[in-house]
């Protein structure tokens, strides 16, 4: 990963930074925003329950995974805000071992959860095992993670579809991910053994010495992947949002006995086009993010943390500290300021990861990743279902943030 | 050196084993005893068939298949299981505190009062205890677990009389009555018990559910230079601490009988190489010494099997070895200042790629070995589960 010669954090341990030297450094984050399905030509295996004969009662699956660049572009049309979804061609993929699990499982990378019988009409946990994601067929750019998430049963347009909701760390990594801070979130669909449709977001906050990735936003940029041609993305429209604070509404932070147990947040969501390809030199990697120049969300929520201080493990990739929102509602506008309808959606399952930054005191930058599901809408976004997923760069003094937001509404055919 | 390599190895090789499927004996079903309404120990009761796995056919489209037979040949079988707490060491007579069985959870448990008749006329029995884990499977309306545990042998009968060994066994158990139990005992310097000669064929029992495929190995050490002994014990005549070791996977079968002329007899043949198992083997702070049957070395491990056809690679299984206990031992063949063990392990097999994609299932092991120089000699059994015959010739 390339270190940008720019500003870099120097001051002594326990000196404050502005918070512009933070808002740079959250913004400096690389993003992939990618689209997994199904490898053509690759069957799914289907992890088989011990003792049974059927081969229906499955407990999981070995999913191959084929994964492209996800950029979306949001506009408002006739009232509404419509997202208009392009996958780049790719050589990349992804494997991993989706196993189902109790719901008091402890996951670990190498713990191989109790065996749990699948059950599509059921909300079950499940964890994201052997994660291995390249961006190359030689996977000289790849990274190994883990994660967990949770199924989420649902009906749309009255047909049954079966939802995910996942977060994970990178653990380890190769190429443009070698010695990286960086988590993924995903949001999506499975119809098992064979089918899966998600969006994968993968975030990089700082190489693991602390070095900003991607440098200020001063300076100029890579180009854009080139698209390929415009996918249906069939029964899913997403829409990708940054999150900055709200400079009417102030963070605020309840640190009850001391400990930062949460905050209220308002938080300003512009449109934003996440698009990155991997260099003609087969080692770097191009990426680039641009935000619309409109507000088109208001966020409200109280975020609620977990955060255990005299655990010095709490936040490590192995044991992250659970978080989540609520009463969370996103009041959605068009250009001109006009409301165009809300969204109440919790982040009802989140995970926190304690990021370093060099010469930053520590823990103060958290990265944040979390999904819930829709519970209800207004306006334009009445009956609207589907998923939200958040990777959120934080910090808590200076008090700040920079969240990556993707909502997956989710419908029959095209809309 | 090099020919004193190969006469230990082939000394360590030299042990009997004895594959068995343990099913239930409807005419001596098992006896649950419950405390409070709540289940807290089984006696176990069951038909021990003689069961047989057949060297791996590596290659084609399929990369690894293999078949198994379970015979009409049988002895019974019988122990006690019984949930333990999780800090509860186990000695042999001592009592177990009545704990209540938790399906939902994972428990330890203890089993004692263990015999198991090999082969038919029940004359030939080994006896023995030891402990495990239980492992339950999540599903809606259905209470199964499957139990695993390694033990000791501490006495025998007929042909089995004065021989020491270990056993492990492992399956699914619906409490209280409903059971299928892969048994494998073990017999270090087995003499007139271990034969190269051919045995009575197994005559097969048809119409007995499966739901799992088994595949056997069996593991050694190449050469002295595929050990690296990372950590060092505190003096030059403790076992070392961790070792890291490249081992070979090679192919091979075990059978029994006790239907011929000679009496009761295994033949444990060794194929050729078929693979790789590098692992890192630590010893616990709280492992024990190996030197009685109450205090085993204990370790754990996570480990790699990697099958190979010639230089193209198979597919990978991946294995946890949750819990393995060693005991130190005299080998026929082998100096007493190798520090001579034999051990017995089991754990989850969680995944692998290629041929082993997604597989799911749980491994059982039992060997022998040396600690300075280090040799070993194991037998690995894994089963699959396996439902659409994937794995099955």
């Amino acid at each position: 990963m390339a270190t940008p010669s720019s500003q870099q954090p120097s001051l002594p341990p326990g000196l404050k930074y502005y918070r512009s030297t933070v808002d740079e450094l959250l913004h400096g984050s690389l993003y992939l925003d990618t689209f997994v399905t199904s490898r053509r030509g690759v069957k799914n295996v289907a992890l088989p329950l011990p003792g049974s004969s059927n081969p229906s009662d499955i407990t999981g699956l070995q999913i191959f995974g084929q994964v492209q660049p996800l950029s979306i572009k949001t506009t408002v049309l006739n009232g509404g805000l419509r997202g208009a979804a392009t996958l780049g061609s790719s050589r990349s993929g992804m494997s991993l071992r989706w196993v189902l699990c109790p719901e008091d499982e402890f996951a670990l990378p190498y713990k191989q959860p109790l065996p749990t019988l699948f059950d599509a009409r059921a909300s079950q946990r499940f964890t994201m095992m052997d994660v291995e994601l390249w961006l190359d067929e030689g996977r000289k750019n790849a990274f190994q993670g883990f994660g967990a998430g949770r199924t989420y049963p649902a009906v749309v347009a009255g047909e049954d579809q079966l939802w995910l909701g996942a977060c994970g760390k990178i653990l380890q990594g190769t190429g443009v991910f070698e010695n990286v801070q960086g988590s993924f979130v995903l949001n999506g669909r499975i119809t098992p053994p064979d089918e899966i449709a998600a969006a994968l977001l993968i975030r990089v906050l700082a190489t693991a010495s602390g070095e900003p990735v991607a440098g200020p936003p001063s300076l100029e940029r890579a180009s854009a992947a080139s698209l390929g041609a415009p996918s249906p993305l069939a029964g899913s429209t997403y829409l990708t949002f940054l999150g900055a604070p709200d400079p009417a509404s102030p963070i605020s932070q309840d640190k009850a006995g001391g400990t930062l147990s949460g905050a209220s947040v308002t938080e300003l969501l512009r449109p934003v086009r996440v698009q990155y390809r991997l260099g003609n030199d087969g080692r770097s990697l191009q990426a680039h993010y641009a935000t619309e120049d409109w507000i088109a969300a208001r966020l409200q929520t109280n975020i609620r943390f977990n955060l255990n201080p005299s655990d010095p493990t709490s936040g490590t990739p192995l044991s992250p500290f659970p978080w989540h929102c609520e009463g969370t509602t996103i009041t959605f506008f068009d250009p001109k300021g006009q409301e165009l309808g809300t969204i109440a959606c919790n982040i009802t399952e989140g995970r926190g990861f304690n990021t370093e930054f060099a010469g930053f005191p520590a823990p103060t930058v958290f990265n944040l990743v979390g999904f819930g599901p829709f519970a209800g809408g207004t306006g334009s976004f009445a009956g609207a279902q589907g998923m939200l997923s958040v990777n959120s760069g934080i910090c808590a003094d200076p008090t700040t943030l920079s969240n990556l937001y993707v909502l997956r509404l989710a419908h029959a055919g095209r809309r | 050196m090099a020919d004193d390599m190969q006469r230990w190895q082939q000394a360590l090789d030299r042990l009997a084993y004895f594959n068995m499927l343990a099913i239930p004996d409807p005419a001596r079903p098992n006896q649950p005893t419950y405390q409070n309404g709540k289940l807290t120990e089984v006696l176990f009761r069951g038909a021990a068939h003689r069961f047989a796995i057949a060297p791996g056919e590596l290659g084609g489209s399929h990369g690894f298949r293999t078949a198994n037979a379970v015979g009409a040949e049988a002895g019974p079988c019988e122990f006690r299981w019984a949930p333990i707490p999780q800090s509860f060491s186990l000695v042999a007579g001592r009592a177990v505190p009545p704990t209540p069985f938790d399906p939902a959870n994972s428990q330890r448990f203890a089993v004692t009062d263990a015999e198991f008749a090999i082969g038919q006329g029940g004359g030939n029995r080994v006896k023995g205890f030891g402990t495990g884990q239980t492992y339950p499977i999540h599903q809606p309306g259905k209470q199964v677990t499957r139990i695993a545990s390694n033990g000791v042998i501490t006495a025998g009968t007929g042909a089995l009389a004065n021989h020491t060994g270990m056993f492990v066994l492992s399956g699914l158990f619906t409490p209280p009555d409903d059971f299928q139990l892969n048994i494998l005992v073990m017999i270090t310097n087995p003499g007139a018990l271990y034969t190269t000669g051919e045995i009575p064929a197994l005559e097969p029992i048809p119409g007995l559910p499966r739901s799992s495929t088994f595949l056997s190995f069996s593991t050694f050490v190449p050469t002295l230079t595929s050990t690296i002994i990372s950590v060092p014990g505190k003096t030059p005549a403790d076992p070392p601490v961790a070792l890291t070791v490249s081992n070979r996977m090679r192919l091979c079968e075990t059978g029994f009988s006790a239907r011929g002329a000679q009496g009761l007899v295994s033949r444990y043949w060794i194929g050729p190489t078929v693979g790789e198992h590098p692992l890192t083997l630590e010893s616990s702070s709280t492992s024990g010494s190996g030197t009685t049957p109450d205090d085993p070395i204990t370790d754990s491990d996570v480990e790699q099997f990697y099958l190979q056809d010639g230089n193209r690679r198979l597919g990978t299984l991946q294995v946890e070895t949750a819990e393995i206990r060693g005991f130190l031992t005299p080998l026929d063949g082998v100096p007493a200042d190798m520090q001579t063990q034999m051990f017995a392990g089991f754990g989850p097999v969680n995944g692998g790629d290629g041929a082993f994609a997604g597989a799911q299932g749980f491994q059982i092991n039992l060997g022998t070995g040396t600690s300075v120089p280090h040799l070993t000699s194991i037998f690995y059994v894994f089963e699959l589960a396996d439902p659409t015959g994937r794995f099955r010739s």
